[in-house]
């Protein structure tokens, strides 16, 4: 009943004839049954119909609503919990096996289109359980990533990248158990290091959260912190690496285009001025596409609306928010403009008209819950 | 479950509607298709897509009537509950019958493509029908005694007396539930394992079986629960037989019919499956002992009763639809509910009309009567404008006769007597079609243009029903206007119409045969004199039949080729066969009727009756350079 009585709202809202109602009704119900009644961020009892109503309710003219609605309906970009758990069950198989395969035919001289042959080698058991995967955030979902990858070992999946000491040496332990156990015997010291380290997150839209300059000079960032653990000769993660040929691979489930640029030129920069031999890589599973943001002058009806109905200054209220560019703060942190939600939360990076909560009563279409205060 | 929005968008026969729901929505007086001829023997079902096979053969499924047994006591299940309880199929302690279903389109056809003998093929084949048959049978039983099928299926036995078989040389079987269930696994696996391997070796070492022993093995008075006989009846039901390559269902259908098995067997298949000659044949007897029941011609031989039927399984979905006070479908439709707007072409219509016919004809003193007579009807102003232009109609066939005539008024009696409900037709949507006013409206209209077809029902109502939702929600009242139930059913017409080429085998040769058709329909139907009255099919004598038939790509490629597209016509419901025997000789017709969705796009009323002859040659030249109307009308 309340379902109904949220797109009679809406249809009174909107404005809209019989058979425009007959055309929008089925695509909201599905989207919102399927995706966007999920959105863990609704208050107890709230449903996105509803949500929508309210929010559209809230621009006063009947332009500003009608802009609004096609910005929900035709450029939001919202990855729900399923296809999240997709890309995290997907990523090993289709993207991180291959690349160990490639590497193993190298290794053996085995022609890389002989899978079964390959998988089957002494070498590739190795090189696999020399790999060692990392969470940056909780929203790694290393949990769901080990239970969908079985042929991984609990003892190369960690939560986090911060690991206690008697961690580590319980780690290093099990990998030479494991390589004495294919190797039927005692391997050379070397060999019972991690040779590849993965370092897993969800999401990434500028970038910056992983690794940025600091105005001191300095750096910051998750990546940046895992980085200086690894180059630390004293750091946790050094004492677990083979630093002679060292391979870091950042997997991002979903980035932007703009992010996988800016992160594929910073930090192998940066690695190459550090006095180890390290190679990097950057593999994004689902790539957003430029063309996915608001372009201020290409979509210049939508700039004229969030620039009417959003508060500039308390946007930047927020200190974490100047950290990136800001000349067009309505763009969302370092003006990425994206039209994104995500299942658990609506990022920051993502256009403040979705989920912008002023305080002053304005209600957001999906509001956000934010870390950085 | 959440109620669905529009529950008319619901395809009950799949398996993702849940068996309450399922249950709910079907319809009990589809059930009297079932009559005494389908017990203790075989029947076949064909129809064409959407004809309503499957719901009826799932409504005997163990998981349906045990269903069934438990929600009988609700208002929206009993009538149904007491349908299959005079069936037998149900009784107060619970299922009496065993449904065992199977569908056919689960891989049996690739069986064709394997590298070993036909014959050894054919025994594959039967051995995996024999044990999907038994397993089925064997799952059912365990859901119907809520029985684990790994623990307790050892109480059951499944033994035959084999003195009394009609196979000869039956098979060992194991006798044990338990025993039998590993049994059919295992040869379910290995048939499944030389189908899958590319080791030529296993296929031709597995043993095939033969014939269809599990229709002998699974009679009642063979299955005991600890010693306890369970079911009253066995039902073995066969689907999507058309998914079986042609060897198979020939081979499947003769075995099944010439054996005298003592269970009863149901088999399910689509139009598509049947040759052309059979195909061309539907709309005849075939004076077999034999006769298939085919879904659609069964509807339309009932005549009223069908759109009882639908009426019925639309208003359970109305029910069963969230948020809404609708109780009944056709109530949304409103039968001759015109509009303001409606009401004052009509008047148009009438005075246009009656001007005409009196500027024309009024000096002419055989038409006097006539006139006198039409000019003091009562009755509304639409019947008025009917009768008008239908005395339009009859005046024109009375210049065209060829005797001549004597100056003097003709009777009102004669006008009474040419007045036929076919020139009325013509006349209605004439005006319709002149004056722009609705005529595909009502329920009735809607019935018809499911041309029997229950799917093809629940494709037009879906979009009205959708329509009439959100016009409540809007609160604007839940009855469509005539005006938009005709759009609506027009856009519903015009997208089947483009699915064609997509979804029908030959589909661009299939259109273009089709958008003849209507052409000469609507040409012939809009002769002054409307000499056939609505003409929306095609008729072909016994001669041209046999030709169609007999054609081969080789000697008469053309007509082969237009053999093919009418066949692909009839499969898909397209065109509607109907065996019409006429003239003094009582000749035998085949009447291809157009679906009556196809009508709408052709501007022709729904009524079945008026068709032309036509030849092959004619068939195709039309499908080659389009239908072009004779230059030489009356």
């Amino acid at each position: 009943m309340r379902d109904f009585l949220a797109e009679k709202l809406l249809a009174s809202v909107m404005g809209w004839t019989t058979s425009r109602t007959v055309n929008e009704r089925p695509d909201l119900q599905m989207l919102a049954t399927y995706k966007y009644d999920r959105y863990q961020q609704f208050a107890p009892g709230l449903r996105f119909v509803e949500s929508l109503a309210i929010w559209l309710n809230q621009f006063t003219t009947k332009e500003a609503r009608a802009t609004a609605y096609k910005l929900v309906r035709s450029r939001l970009v919202y990855l729900s919990d399923i296809e999240m758990a997709h890309l995290v069950s997907i990523v090993f198989p289709d993207y991180i096996r291959p690349l160990l395969l490639t590497e193993t035919s190298r290794i053996t001289k085995i022609n890389q289109y002989n899978l079964a042959k390959l998988i089957n080698t002494t070498e590739y058991r190795i090189l696999l359980r020399q790999c060692l995967f990392l969470g940056l955030s909780d929203g790694a979902n290393t949990g769901a990533f080990r239970r969908t990858n079985p042929q991984l070992s609990n003892e190369q999946i960690r939560l986090s990248h911060e690991l206690h000491p008697m961690r580590s040496s319980t780690l290093l332990e099990k990998l030479r158990d494991d390589i004495s156990s294919y190797n039927q015997g005692s391997p050379p010291i070397l060999e019972t290091k991690f040779k590849n380290v993965f370092l897993l997150d969800d999401f990434s839209a500028s970038g910056l959260s992983y690794f940025r300059r600091e105005s001191d000079g300095g750096y910051s960032g998750k990546v940046y912190s895992v980085l200086n653990d690894i180059c630390d000769t004293t750091g946790q993660l050094r004492k677990l690496i083979d630093t002679s040929g060292l391979h870091i691979c950042l997997v991002i489930y979903v980035a932007t285009s703009k992010a996988k640029r800016y992160l594929s030129r910073t930090i192998p920069d940066w690695l190459t001025n550090q006095s180890l031999t390290t190679s990097f890589s950057l593999l994004v599973v689902q790539e957003i596409p430029d063309v996915t943001s608001i372009d201020p002058i290409r979509d210049a009806e939508l700039m004229n609306l969030f620039e009417t109905y959003i508060d500039a200054e308390r946007l930047l209220e927020n200190g974490h928010f100047v950290v990136g560019k800001h000349d067009l703060p309505h763009l969302g942190f370092d003006e990425c403009g994206l039209p994104l939600v995500l299942n658990h939360n609506t990022p920051n990076n993502s256009l403040p008209i979705l989920w912008h909560e002023d305080g002053s009563g304005r209600k957001a279409l999906f509001p956000r819950i934010t870390r950085h205060k | 479950m959440k109620d669905p929005r529009n529950p008319f968008k619901l395809r009950a026969s799949e398996n993702i509607v849940p068996e309450p729901t399922f249950l709910r929505l079907f319809a009990p007086k589809v059930l009297d298709l079932i009559d005494d001829e389908a017990w203790g023997k075989v029947q076949i079902f064909q129809s064409a897509p959407g004809g309503g096979k499957t719901s009826l053969f799932r409504v005997f499924t163990p998981s349906s009537l045990q269903t069934l047994h438990r929600l009988k006591q609700r208002d929206d299940c009993k009538d149904l509950y007491k349908k299959l309880e005079a069936l037998g199929a149900i009784g107060d302690e619970g299922p009496k019958l065993l449904g065992v279903m199977l569908s056919c389109s689960q891989g049996y056809s690739m069986i064709e493509e394997l590298g070993i003998e036909p014959v050894q093929r054919m025994q594959l084949f039967y051995s995996l029908l024999n044990v999907r048959i038994i397993l089925a049978a064997l799952r059912g039983i365990a859901l119907l005694g809520n029985l684990d099928e790994n623990r307790d299926l050892a109480d059951l036995a499944i033994q035959e007396d084999r003195s009394r078989t009609v196979i000869s040389s039956p098979p060992q079987l194991p006798k044990i539930g338990t025993e039998l269930l590993k049994w059919a696994v295992e040869n379910e696996e290995a048939v499944c394992e030389a189908i899958d391997s590319f080791d030529p070796m296993l296929r031709e070492n597995l043993k095939g079986h033969s014939s269809l022993f599990a229709l002998q093995l699974l009679q009642p008075r063979n299955i005991s629960l600890k010693g306890k006989g369970i079911f009253d009846q066995v039902v073995v039901m066969l689907d999507d037989v058309h998914k079986l390559s042609a060897r198979q269902r020939t081979g499947l259908v003769d075995n099944v019919l010439n054996g005298r098995w003592p269970v009863t067997i149901w088999i399910a298949e689509r139009l598509e499956a049947l040759t052309s000659s059979e195909m061309l044949a539907l709309g005849a007897t075939s004076g077999r002992d034999y006769e298939p029941k085919k879904l659609e011609k069964y509807w339309a031989n009932k005549g009223k009763q069908f759109e009882g039927t639908i009426s019925n399984i639309a208003d359970k979905r109305v029910r069963l639809a969230a948020n809404t006070e609708i109780d009944t479908f056709a109530s949304c439709l409103g039968e001759g509910n015109e509009t303001e707007e409606d009401e004052s072409s009509f008047v148009e219509a009438f005075n246009r009309i009656s001007q005409r016919v009196v500027t024309d004809y009024g000096k002419d003193p055989r038409y006097t009567k006539w006139l006198q007579s039409i000019d003091t009807e009562t009755g509304s102003i639409r019947d008025q404008a009917i009768a008008w232009r239908s005395l339009e109609i009859i005046i024109q066939r009375k210049i065209r006769e060829t005797q001549m005539t004597l100056p003097f008024a003709y009777s009102v009696e004669e006008m009474e007597k040419s007045a036929t409900s076919q020139v009325q037709s013509v006349a209605e949507i004439s005006i319709s079609n002149e004056f722009d006013i609705p005529y595909y409206f009502g329920f009735s209209t809607i019935s018809a243009l499911s041309s029997t077809n229950i799917e093809q029902f629940l494709d037009f109502a879906s979009e009205l029903f959708e329509q009439i939702i959100a016009s409540e929600l809007l609160n604007k009242g839940s009855v469509l206007s005539p005006r938009d139930q005709q759009g609506i059913v027009t856009k519903v017409a015009e997208r089947r119409w483009k699915e064609i080429p997509r979804r029908v085998p030959n589909g661009a040769g299939v259109q273009k045969l089709l958008s003849a058709i209507q052409e000469f329909g609507f040409s012939e139907t809009n002769r002054p004199n409307a000499p056939y009255g609505p003409v929306t099919g095609i008729g072909l004598s016994v001669e041209d039949q046999e030709r169609l038939v007999r054609a081969s790509s080789n000697d008469a490629p053309k007509i082969s080729q237009l053999a093919s597209v009418l066949s692909d016509c009839i499969a898909n419901n397209l065109l509607e066969p109907r065996s019409i025997i006429q003239g003094q000789k009582n000749e035998t017709k085949l009447v291809l009727y157009m679906n009556r969705w196809i009508c709408i796009r052709a501007g022709l009323p729904l009524q079945y009756g008026g068709w032309r002859h036509v030849t092959p040659e004619q068939l195709v030249e039309w499908m080659e350079k389009g239908f072009r109307s004779p230059r030489n009308m009356d």
